[in-house]
């Protein structure tokens, strides 16, 4: 038999289980399904919600847009075809397809500037860009939260949310991956009348270190 | 890279804190649409590993990654399960995708276990349709 065992996919799996980043590659390639699509990329998101966080002193100050073009640039290293801005609908701030282009998430990102301007957030993210179409019915909230204590804010958001009464049927629940940092808030998209999923997740940005 | 006009500064730029990954990149860029048309390129890890030397394994996964991404589209992962005697039979993503003893049945494939299944499919990338056709516009200009 032919010696494959460098090339193989037990190799590859091998590799997988002992690397985090060798795992996600491995189940990047073959999400095949909207729901293995968003479990990695979700998983690949919060990596890099982590690397921004790490690098908080750059962007305790930065706009949203340069907060956004890093964290495109990062998903593009990660197989992603990730774009900031582009038209659908409107100029939605992240758009993400996979490997197969029918996995497509859409994502606004904000800055805490208070409740109001993150629920204008959602509601461009769900009425106007997001069609809540079968496999299409995900989407994120990117909190940029460059004042102190970002769980506290990001509390504050959560609760203004459910006070929202634009979002029919409006449910929100912990986010089990991320409980502290993010959540989860489904309500019936109005274009396609299905449910529609976002995911919000705090981006903690302070620095004001005391020496 | 005629058609690949600004591949060199975007991984530049993407790993602009991993120089060692943007070089793997171009690397395997340089060879892949060298002559992509024309060659049936099988490259395995083994084999791109003796082409571009790289620092760790770590950097290469990572330069595979970002080439075989949407973004770039240069390489496309392939699967074959190896038999016996050598020859290969192609497995579509999708099976494998689906689990190793939905992949044996596909093939039609004696399945005992996931590992003994998985130690006989290679893994090995390939330009994507998109390269082979961007080389084929430039060597027929």
């Amino acid at each position: 038999m032919q010696d494959i065992s460098e090339n193989s996919f037990a190799t590859f799996k091998r590799l997988a289980a002992a690397d985090p980043q060798t795992n996600l590659l491995v189940r990047r390639l073959t999400a095949d399904t909207p729901g293995k699509f968003l479990d990695v990329l979700y998983e690949d998101l919060d990596q890099l919600i982590q690397t921004l966080q790490e690098r908080k002193q750059i962007y305790n100050n930065a706009s949203e847009d340069v907060i956004t073009m890093a964290l495109v640039d990062m998903l593009k290293q990660r197989q992603y075809q990730a774009e900031h801005d582009p038209k659908i609908g409107g100029h939605v701030d992240i758009v993400v397809r996979g490997r197969n282009p029918k996995f497509l998430w859409l994502g606004e990102a904000k800055r805490d500037n208070g409740p109001a301007w993150l629920e204008e957030g959602m509601e461009q993210l769900c009425t106007r860009y997001a069609d809540g179409s079968a496999g299409r019915d995900h989407g994120g909230i990117l909190v940029y939260i460059q004042g102190k204590k970002a769980h506290q804010i990001f509390q504050n958001w959560r609760t203004s949310l459910a006070d929202c009464t634009q979002f029919d049927e409006l449910t929100i629940a912990d986010c089990p991956r991320n409980p502290a940092m993010a959540f989860v808030s489904t309500h019936v998209h109005s274009t396609s009348g299905l449910p529609y999923h976002v995911r919000h997740m705090a981006v903690g940005l302070y620095h004001q270190p005391l020496k | 890279m005629a058609d690949f006009p600004n591949f060199s500064d975007r991984v530049g730029r993407l790993f602009n804190e991993r120089p060692e990954v943007a070089r793997i990149c171009k690397e395997i860029a340089d060879y892949v649409l060298d002559g992509a048309s024309t060659r049936d390129l099988h490259l395995t890890l083994s084999l791109l590993r003796r082409q571009t030397h790289p620092n760790s394994d770590t950097d290469l996964l990572i330069a595979v990654q970002y080439l075989t991404g949407a973004d770039a589209e240069l390489l496309e992962p392939n699967y074959a399960y190896v038999d016996d005697s050598g020859e290969q039979f192609p497995i579509a993503t999708e099976e494998i995708a689906k689990g190793a003893e939905a992949a044996a049945a596909a093939l039609g494939v004696e399945f005992t276990n996931e590992e003994e299944f998985d130690s006989r499919v290679l893994v090995y990338f390939s330009p994507t349709a998109h390269v082979v056709e961007t080389v084929r516009r430039r060597e027929t200009v």
